[in-house]
């Protein structure tokens, strides 16, 4: 099965639910509405994709929007194996909400932990969301975003006093 | 006349039997074995191992710096532990373990050690032999911590395993010279009629638990440091460690000692005449040196085995070795019946 | 425990010997011991050939680490054994970054280790922060546990490893690091460190 033939499929289970659908070279990027998310996701499990390999999220500042990004693929099936669906949500940057998959794919429960971390992206529905590689104050500074000023020179930012 | 006295309290009984062969014979055979593991294990690998705290011994003298330098370190009792046991275990685990070479005679005549007219020698010796394990567990549950715990789980598995194969496989010899008395078994096998020889499969058995049940290499599972961290000894330091480590080698000792006796025919290359010299001193080191030399067998088998896992370890003791022992037995009984022995 | 760490903190007369009271017979014997028959000389000789490294792997120099004690460089020459357990060891090699979650780790395990230890921190990051120098997540280790040696590099290769356990076995030789703890109860050469800001608060229910 080639990519178009994929993309067909993907096409043929989403219905409407795809606001767009991007195709790159064994890539596609399937973009939905916030609250289509669930639906979506069980809809592209039950064609076959069985496992997310990465949870991740972009920041656009300019335009004032987050976009959170499920890469999916498959271990079972061999045709669907070759491709990696890249399942998008749009989500505002003031109040980035949107419906946790853990309980359609298990395996992103942790890349949810990252991401509600690095970018304060709230997960309705996670079963457990703390931070996962932070402190809880570094946390809440939410660091992966674009506003987080990485300071430049800082190498003697951590000399205690009796040094000084 | 200086040199007989020098001679005859050397040869005092109690004092050579316990405390020159079974304490010094015993430490200095266990940091022998050591040593040789870790320059075993450092040669399969292609490595020089310890050397240079004494080039000329061949590193050995790193075992005695490791030994000073545990007794001299700080010895943490966490708060969490139950004190009396914590400390009284380790000391009391020594103790018990060194017991059994009081019941065996390691030379024939009566008037250098009574227990050599003793007709049930061999029961208590493997009697005393299946005791230390047990305070091995009383160790993991003093510590109070989750790997100490797990590990003395672990380790009343495979006792439970290997201590019937143990006693099964020594035991034969008892069946095919039908005596329980050591001396008469060793007496039995004088002219290289070696039970080793005669019953290998009884010998493989015995070989194969002692192994397992003093947690040497191939099995060492109670210790497994990627699993539990170590084992029943996770939370000991300084002296008290030094105590567990040398306690279980000083076991393995005890086992080489009395398999040294009933498998490989004891001071069978020589007779012991009657004064002390060849009467008991001869003869009790040609008997260290054969358990030496098994010490050293079972320490390369370190270098050259990877580890197994608990099921595949119980899974061998009740599939391979305990089937193993009583063919041995059977086959003992066996030479008994044809008066081979 | 008193004042300093192991010590009684109890100022005793040095002038009369009280049959009963074991702090100040322990002290004279540990002084006669130590001071007029040389055992002290003994005690860092053997530490210097038992210093048993725990393994805190925080980063990539993780793999020289195991180069070190492989075959072609092999440390276990000068009687470094790596170990397991923080229990029985003398030594931590803090082999790379630490981060702010690891630093509560890296204290934890130091706290376990019995007296004297020693500390030795590898790599750019453990010097100064390294490739991360202004990372948000970075804690250097001096701020966390007191180091004795630092190796640059990055990562150091095996042979520099094996010159700081050597120049470790010279420091101890020569400033008699583990006898005059048993006399003192403390280390005479530094400070012990507190953490500036409380490590483990994160992991604290």
């Amino acid at each position: 099965m080639n990519l178009e033939e994929v993309v067909e499929l993907i096409r043929g289970a989403l219905g409407d639910l795809a606001k767009e659908i991007t195709v790159r070279k064994g890539y596609v990027e399937v973009v939905v509405n916030p609250g289509d998310v669930v639906t979506a996701a069980t809809k592209l499990k039950e064609l076959g994709f069985d496992h997310v390999k990465s949870v991740t999220a972009v920041d656009y500042p300019k335009e004032s929007r987050i976009r959170v990004t499920y890469h999916v693929s498959s271990y079972l099936r061999d045709d669907l194996a070759r491709v990696i669906v890249g399942l998008s949500v749009d989500l505002s940057r003031e109040n980035p909400v949107m419906d946790s998959l853990v309980g359609v794919w298990r395996s992103s429960e942790f890349q949810e932990r990252e991401v509600y971390e690095f970018f304060g992206v709230v997960f309705k529905g996670h079963p457990d969301l703390r931070p996962l590689l932070l402190i809880p104050e570094l946390a809440e500074k939410r660091v992966l975003r674009k506003d987080f000023i990485v300071r430049e020179e800082s190498i003697y930012e951590g000399v205690p006093h009796r040094y000084q | 006349m200086v040199l007989e006295t020098i001679l005859y309290l050397i040869a005092y009984p109690p004092l050579w039997q316990v405390l020159v062969v079974g304490f010094v014979g015993g430490l200095l055979l266990a940091m022998v074995a050591i040593w040789f593991e870790r320059k075993a294990a450092a040669r399969v690998q292609r490595r020089i191992g310890p050397y240079w705290a004494s080039p000329r011994l061949g590193g050995f003298m790193n075992i005695v710096a490791d030994m000073v330098r545990y007794v001299t370190q700080q010895v943490i009792i966490p708060t969490t532990v139950d004190k009396v046991a914590f400390i009284v275990t380790p000391v009391a685990m020594l103790v018990i373990t060194i017991l059994p070479v009081a019941f065996i005679p390691l030379s024939p005549h009566n008037l250098y050690w009574p227990v050599a007219s003793m007709d049930y020698s061999l029961l208590v010796a493997l009697a005393l032999t299946t005791l230390p394990p047990l305070l091995a567990v009383v160790l993991g549950w003093a510590s109070n911590n989750k790997f100490s715990i797990i590990g003395s789980l672990r380790e009343s598995y495979v006792i439970t395993a290997y201590e019937l194969v143990a006693v099964l496989a020594i035991l034969s010899a008892a069946a095919s010279t039908l005596s329980f008395n050591v001396v008469h078994i060793v007496e039995a096998q004088q002219p290289l009629k070696w039970l080793a020889l005669l019953n290998p499969i009884a010998f493989l058995a015995a070989f194969l638990a002692v192994l397992m049940s003093t947690s040497a290499f191939p099995f060492e599972i109670p210790e497994s440091e990627h699993e539990v961290v170590a084992g029943p000894y996770t939370e000991y330091s300084g002296v008290l460690y030094a105590l567990n480590m040398g306690g279980g080698y000083i076991r393995r000792f005890v086992y080489s000692l009395l398999i040294a006796l009933v498998f490989l025919g004891g001071w069978a290359p020589l007779t012991p005449g009657l004064d002390p010299l060849t009467g008991l001193i001869i003869p009790s080191l040609v008997v260290l040196a054969k358990a030496a030399i098994l010490m050293l067998v079972m320490s390369f088998l370190r270098a050259v085995y990877g580890r197994y896992r608990l099921d595949q370890a119980l899974d061998a003791a009740w599939r391979l070795a305990l089937p193993l022992a009583l063919i041995g037995l059977g086959w003992s009984i066996m030479l008994a019946y044809v008066n081979l022995i | 425990m008193g004042s300093r760490l192991g010590g009684t903190g109890v100022e005793e007369p040095v002038d009369r010997v009280y049959v009963g009271n074991i702090n100040v017979t322990a002290r004279r014997a540990r002084e006669l011991l130590l001071g007029k028959l040389k055992l002290g000389d003994v005690i860092d000789w053997a530490t210097t050939f038992s210093l048993w490294p725990v393994h805190l792997l925080t980063s990539c120099c993780g793999a020289e680490f195991a180069a070190t004690w492989s075959p072609r460089f092999d440390a276990e020459q000068y009687g470094a054994l790596p170990w397991v357990a923080p229990r029985q060891t003398n030594l931590i090699i803090i082999e790379g970054t630490v981060t702010r979650k690891m630093a509560c780790a890296l204290r934890i395990t130091y706290e376990q280790m019995p007296h004297p230890k020693f500390v030795i921190a590898m790599g750019a990051c453990a010097l100064d922060g390294g490739l991360f120098y202004n990372s948000y997540n970075i804690v250097r280790p001096w701020e966390v546990v007191p180091v004795d040696i630092y190796i640059p590099g990055c990562p150091p290769p095996p042979e520099a490893v094996a010159r700081a356990i050597i120049e470790l076995r010279r420091k101890i030789r020569e400033k008699k690091l583990a006898s005059r703890w048993l006399v003192e109860g403390w280390r005479h050469d530094r400070e012990p460190v507190k953490p500036v800001d409380d490590v483990c608060k994160w992991w604290r229910p």
